[in-house]
């Protein structure tokens, strides 16, 4: 009887042991993965300030595309979705405010973040980065897009977010590429 | 097979029926209420309101599909009657080009099988007789996907034809036709 009180009670220690080594592991191994990997995201104020909003505000942000609350990549216009009520529960009507750009900004890059990081290191270079995979026809090298193909790789919109993400932005292909 | 496994094929194949509905669409069309007890079922029904979720495949509508469907407003008021005889105008991606005019309440609709081809994105638009020096004034932007007009152009807040719970940040208001001769954007 006691011999068997014993037997379980190291079986049950073993366990705990093996099972606190294992959770350890798994947390150490989280934070150091985190921090040997610091994402290189493409420019905040480039993105704001120098087409690529604008851009995307004109050109993704409809109301029936993703300025629509419920769809991936939600990007907020003055002619689309809004961030707020404007007075008295209507319509905000004012620009595209810079809080509604902020947001636009982080939706893009939290679309894929480590690939986005992995394209601005190799300068627009992509495989696989839905960012600019989604627009292009898939005869055109893209993937799937609920909404068709909406740019081909030689496009001035398609050159906007490629030189944006290769860290210096052709405001005047994000410009014209907003009008096409 | 025995009663009981027949029973279990015919209740497996029901609830796989029932589950092929779109819950996200019946919620939508719930929000839209009943019909107005003025009006009856037809051409002149529920203005203001996204055609296109009834009007297409598994839409309690389906019999009469819709390619593209909304309604102008006379007005931006909330309680503006709903504009006749509007001109609107359409181009798709592949430069087909139709034109229809709005009915007594301002809707107007294609049917599917008037445009089967229709090919997104398209530009529309609209053109209020004497207004506007007679020029059509084009809608700023394409439509990408969506062939309720409805579906962006909300009725505005307060209208009798407003959709019950709506979010007027996803709106971009109400068509309307009167300020058009003064340039306003419709």
């Amino acid at each position: 009887m006691n011999r068997r009180r014993i037997t379980t009670g190291a079986a049950l220690t073993t366990w705990l042991v093996a099972l606190t080594v294992v959770f350890c592991n798994a947390c150490i191994t989280s934070v150091d993965s985190g921090a040997q990997s610091p994402l290189a995201l493409p420019d905040k104020d480039q993105f704001i300030n120098q087409g690529v909003d604008a851009f995307m505000e004109k050109r993704c942000g409809a109301l029936d595309c993703h300025g629509q609350i419920g769809r991936p990549l939600r990007i907020y216009s003055s002619n689309g979705l809004r961030m707020k009520d404007g007075p008295n529960g209507a319509r905000d009507t004012r620009e595209t405010q810079p809080e509604e750009k902020l947001a636009n900004y982080y939706s893009v890059v939290g679309l894929e973040p480590e690939q986005i990081s992995v394209s601005r290191v190799s300068e627009g270079a992509y495989d696989d980065f839905l960012l600019l995979k989604k627009p292009l026809s898939i005869e055109g090298g893209g993937v799937r897009h609920k909404g068709g193909p909406v740019l081909r790789s030689t496009d001035s919109g398609f050159d906007c977010l490629i030189t944006w993400i290769s860290g210096a932005v052709n405001k005047a292909k994000c410009e014209d590429g907003a009008n096409q | 097979m025995g009663k009981l496994g027949e029973r279990l094929v015919v209740l497996g194949l029901a609830a796989l029926f029932v589950s092929c509905t779109d819950p996200v669409r019946d919620q939508q069309i719930e929000r839209l209420g009943g019909e107005d007890p003025r009006v009856p079922t037809g051409p002149e029904h529920r203005p203001g309101q996204p055609c296109v979720l009834c009007h297409s495949d598994g839409g309690p509508a389906s019999d009469f599909k819709f390619a593209i469907a909304g309604t102008i407003f006379e007005t931006s008021s909330p309680d503006s009657n709903g504009a006749e005889g509007v001109k609107v105008f359409f181009i798709d991606a592949a430069s087909a080009k139709r034109t229809y005019e709005t009915n007594a309440a301002g809707n107007f609709f294609i049917p599917e099988a008037e445009w089967s081809d229709l090919t997104f994105p398209f530009r529309v638009g609209i053109l209020k007789e004497g207004a506007n020096n007679n020029n059509p004034i084009p809608m700023t932007s394409v439509v990408n996907r969506e062939g309720s007009c409805n579906f962006c152009h909300r009725p505005n807040p307060g209208s009798p034809y407003a959709i019950r719970g709506d979010d007027p940040r996803s709106s971009i208001g109400q068509i309307f036709v009167a300020n058009a001769a003064a340039g306003a954007k419709p």
